[in-house]
């Protein structure tokens, strides 16, 4: 066994990555060679000699052109804009072929330790394919980006070789999206104390327009108007009705080694996260609590990546490690308790 | 299409490929083949996926595939032919319903036997560019179907439904191609060459001493070389046909359907090699020709033209010559055997004739009746003669495929009721007729005419094999020829130009020579002149050696330098002098009490080593930074000064007496 282990690392150190898999051709092949040999040896047959010669030489041609075109081939894959925890993300495979004269063909592309398999049915030679390949990311949080195998079978599918491709960079998979019941609002929103003057009130409906006064948001400066009359005019909105809600995660565990409370706070953060998107699909500005860390509510993509990247990171911590704001006492909040 | 329908095309098709053989080598035959290919041809053409017949038909038809491989014989000929049979009618069964996966590997073995045994049975050059067309076909077939399958389960890619390259596909021919030509001749070889079995195995000539004419084979149809003929000295053109008859056996005794001869009076030649040995008594005539002839098949008898003086082997083998004129060599003896004749060209070296060429079996009233016939009047031996050839070749057709019945005499059956047979029918007949007007006659079985082999000489295959008639007229022995004109073998031009004709026999020349009779022989032969070469080539070895080697260690830096570039997978790489330098310091933070998990990427990393020692923060993110750029990115690495002042910082940092880290959370 100490051998097989010996070798094994041999052939890892040598071919670094590069796996052989043996298929049912090869099998077949390995009873009738010999078979073959047999006949012809037995009979004396030069016809049979040929063909035994013929098969051989196929077989150590297949070796070949499919050793050839495997170590020619290089792949990148680019990772999804946006990844959810148990939902299809589409990853982009880039697989290069920098052979000069031979095509790659049936290249298999898998992402080791994750679903998904792409076909590729011809890299050109000199040439690049594209394919999205849906896959799915069991856990969220910051992952580096898979490896991705490259399997060739052709051009007589005696052997499955593949190599490793190993992948620079990282992918950050947002919490699984589940259905949502009843939403625990932390009602803060008549005791903002986040929000600057001014500030929040941005895309209510526009009242009136006035001369810029210190203290007024830059952005509010309507600049068609302001160039017409040569002098700084700002556009006075309504109050949004809409209310500014924040949901609260309280990320301490009554035990922080407890596998089912962990599954557990798993599941809170995926329903704090599908509520957050929810709200703001909505168009309802939302802000996040999490621990002692505040996200001021907003909306828009970048807001919505900024709570979901809060999310897809936060981790679970013992007791009295990360508290919620006092104020928010007898406030409803995402938390786990422990059954008596 | 679905890969059921995809994979029942492709062995059905696979079935036709396998198929080609088969008729033109006669190891199957038709009313076994035609089942066969009109399943494969049904099955190719089908666009549904077809169920397998039930196994109560199944059951049904096994039984009688082995009754009808049965009625078919031929077991005493040899294991192929019904083994052949047997499989193309269990094929034929199999195909239905071939594409589902419980029956393609049984379906593709019976397939792969049936291939096999049409290619054991080919002999003609063509063989070689049917084995590449199979080769292609095989490559072709794969391709398609490894899409088929990969295309079920796969996620992305769409269906993949393509022809394999072209490139991959010739690519694999000529390199499987280059491969094959030698192991081909390094293969060993413990049994002289074999080439084609004359399925049904009863000669159709007589060149044994015994010709049985109740069966028949189908010898003609083989193209196995038999032996090489040479005249040297005497120009192409100047061969007389005559001279290519050679002859194996003469016989005289025709007994319940056959010509047999005994053993008994056999009389050893002298054995010598280069030794010539006389084959007539008295002294010899003059304007003798010399043939050189090379036995390539197993026959156990030497062949020789009718007028042979003297025989000359050229290795020690010992020559037994029979009272029919056998020359009879033990079974056994190394092949290819060269031995030469001297004959006369214009004389039939034959003992006078005496009662027993005169010998007719019982009930030959009726022979004797036709012969009067077809001879009228005419007194002249001569013309009789030639009047009974004529007839004999007027009135009867010529075929391979005459089955005479065992209790009836095959004369008398050919004669009077079939009026069809091969050489053996029509010269027994002539002979028997030619005894019944008192005419010594005789038959003689050998090989007649032969292919030019490009170079000057000839070679005589199977195909060429041929009874005919001696008869002692006008005080001497002629040759007659009552075979009808297509089945006279005699000196074979191929068809085509000059040019075309010349390279088409030089091309069989070679195969016969190089490939069909490939013997342990011309490896031995190989071997010897290879140690001779390198003996003699013995001075020059050193710098050859030196100049393969330089050739060796350059490829081997090549190599070595290619495996340093960035195309190289990464695990091959070793780490730059920046990721080491983040590997230490992710020693220096673990020993400091910083969580470092095996999986953690080193943003993680620079993340819980900055909460906790967040002087060193910005340094980290540069280490991170770098080390990223420059293991991933294909960026340069920075300068070691550089690297190692942030380490430097950042262990500084790190090594710094415990102190209390805020943690304490933003209020909102």
């Amino acid at each position: 066994m100490k051998i097989i282990g010996d070798a094994s690392v041999a052939f890892e150190r040598r071919f670094p990555g590069f796996t052989l898999k043996p298929t049912a051709a090869f099998w077949v092949f390995l009873v009738t060679v010999p078979l073959l040999g047999m006949a012809a040896l037995n009979t004396g047959n030069n016809a049979l000699y040929l063909l035994l010669a013929l098969t051989m030489g196929a077989f150590v041609a297949s070796g070949v052109f499919s050793r050839h075109t495997l170590s020619r081939l290089r792949v990148r894959l680019v990772a999804p804009g946006e990844a959810f925890a148990g939902a299809a993300a589409g990853v982009q495979l880039e697989v290069s072929n920098r052979s000069r004269f031979l095509p790659a063909a049936l290249v298999v592309c898998r992402l080791l330790g994750l679903p998904g398999r792409a076909v590729i049915a011809r890299v050109p030679p000199g040439g690049m394919a594209l394919v999205s390949l849906p896959t799915v990311f069991p856990r969220r949080g910051r992952h580096g980006l898979p490896a991705v195998q490259v399997q060739v079978r052709l051009p007589l599918g005696f052997f499955v070789k593949s190599v490793r491709w190993p992948q620079a960079g990282e992918v950050l998979v947002y919490p699984r999206r589940v259905r949502v019941g009843v939403v625990r609002w932390a009602g803060l929103a008549h005791r903002d104390e986040a929000t600057a003057p001014g500030r929040g009130r941005r895309g209510g409906e526009v009242e009136q327009l006035r001369q810029f006064r210190p203290g007024d948001d830059r952005r509010d400066i309507h600049w068609k108007q302001t160039a017409r009359q040569q002098r700084l005019i700002v556009m006075e909105r309504r109050e949004r009705s809409l209310p500014s809600h924040y949901l609260a995660l309280d990320r301490q565990l009554p035990r922080r080694d407890d596998e089912t409370l962990l599954q557990r706070f798993e599941d809170l953060v995926s329903e704090v996260a599908s509520s957050a998107l929810e709200q703001l699909h909505r168009g309802e500005p939302v802000g996040l609590i999490i621990g002692g860390t505040v996200t001021p509510p907003g909306s828009g993509s970048v807001h919505v990546r900024r709570l979901l990247e809060h999310l897809a990171l936060v981790q679970a911590v013992g007791p009295g490690e990360d508290p919620l704001p006092a104020l928010l006492s007898g406030e409803p909040v995402y938390r786990l308790v422990e059954a008596p | 299409m679905s890969a059921v329908v995809e994979r029942q095309r492709w062995l059905a098709a696979l079935a036709l490929a396998v198929a080609v053989p088969l008729p033109l080598t006669g190891v199957v035959s038709w009313p076994f083949l035609l089942p066969f290919l009109a399943v494969a041809l049904w099955v190719v053409s089908s666009r549904r996926p077809l169920a397998p017949p039930p196994a109560w038909l199944e059951n049904v038809l096994a039984p009688l595939i082995l009754v009808a491989v049965v009625a078919a014989g031929g077991v005493q000929y040899g294991i192929l032919r019904p083994v052949s049979q047997l499989a193309v009618l269990v094929a034929a069964v199999r195909l239905p319903g071939c594409g589902q996966r419980s029956r393609t590997l049984s379906t593709g073995g019976i397939l792969a036997l049936v291939g096999v045994a049409g290619i054991a049975s080919s002999t003609h050059p063509l063989l070689a560019l049917y084995l590449l067309a199979l080769l292609t076909f095989v490559l072709l077939a794969v391709g398609r179907l490894t899409g088929v399958a990969l295309t079920e389960g796969a996620t992305a890619g769409g269906r993949v439904t393509v022809w394999p390259p072209a490139q991959l596909v010739m690519g694999s021919v000529v390199v499987a191609v280059l491969v094959a030509a030698p192991l081909f001749a390094l293969l060993p070889r413990l049994r002289s060459p074999f080439a084609a079995a004359p399925f049904g195995a009863r000669s159709v000539t007589g060149f044994r001493e015994a010709v049985m004419l109740h069966g028949i084979g189908d010898v003609k149809e083989s193209r196995r070389l038999v032996m090489r003929v040479a005249f040297p000295g005497v120009e192409r053109g100047r061969v007389s046909p005559d001279w290519l008859r050679l002859v194996g056996a003469t016989v005289k005794h025709y007994r319940a359907g056959g010509w047999v001869e005994g053993r008994l009076k056999s009389q050893r030649l002298a054995g010598h090699p280069e030794h010539p040995v006389a084959l007539v008594e008295g002294a010899p005539a003059e304007g003798l020709r010399r043939a050189e002839i090379v036995l390539e098949k197993e026959t156990g008898v030497l062949f020789v033209p009718g007028g042979a003086v003297s025989l000359t082997v050229h290795s020690a083998v010992a020559v037994m010559r029979e009272p029919s004129g056998v020359l009879r060599i033990p079974r056994g003896t190394e092949l290819p055997l060269p031995y030469g004749v001297e004959f006369d060209p214009v004389r039939i070296e034959q003992p006078p004739p005496d009662e027993v060429d005169l010998e007719l079996p019982s009930g030959s009233d009726n022979l004797r009746a036709l012969a009067r016939q077809v001879t009228g009047r005419t007194t002249n031996s001569l013309a009789a003669a030639l009047a009974i050839e004529q007839h004999l070749q007027r009135s009867y057709r010529y075929t391979l495929r005459t089955h005479a019945p065992v209790r009836e005499d095959p004369v008398q059956w050919f004669l009077f009721r079939s009026r069809e047979g091969h050489c053996e029918f029509f010269a027994s007949s002539m002979v028997l007729l030619l005894r019944t007007l008192d005419i010594p006659a005789r038959l003689q079985a050998g090989y007649a005419g032969g292919e030019p082999d490009g170079e000057g000489g000839y070679l005589v295959r199977d195909s060429q094999a041929h009874a005919w008639v001696l008869a002692y007229v006008n005080d001497k022995w002629r040759v007659f020829e009552p075979t009808p004109a297509e089945g006279r073998p005699g000196i074979v031009e191929a068809a085509g130009g000059p040019v075309l004709r010349w390279g088409w026999q030089r091309i069989e020349g070679l195969w016969d020579r190089w490939v069909l009779t490939f013997s342990l022989t011309d490896q031995v032969e190989f071997a010897r002149r290879a140690l001779e070469a390198l003996a003699a080539g013995g001075r020059y070895l050193p710098p050859v050696a030196l100049a393969l080697g330089g050739l060796v260690a350059i490829v081997l830096l090549f190599k070595t330098r290619r495996k340093g570039g960035p195309g190289r997978p990464r695990a091959t790489v070793r780490p730059t002098h920046v990721t080491r330098a983040l590997q230490k310091t992710m020693h220096g933070a673990a020993r400091r009490g910083v969580a470092v998990r095996p999986a953690m990427t080193a943003r993680e990393f620079a993340g819980a080593a900055s909460a906790a020692f967040p002087a060193s923060g910005e340094s980290l993110a540069w280490l991170v930074r770098e080390h990223e750029r420059s293991r991933y990115a294909e960026g340069a690495a920075p300068a070691r000064r550089e690297v190692r002042a942030a380490v430097r910082a950042i262990t500084r940092e790190i090594e710094r007496p415990s102190r209390q880290v805020s943690g304490s959370p933003a209020l909102p």
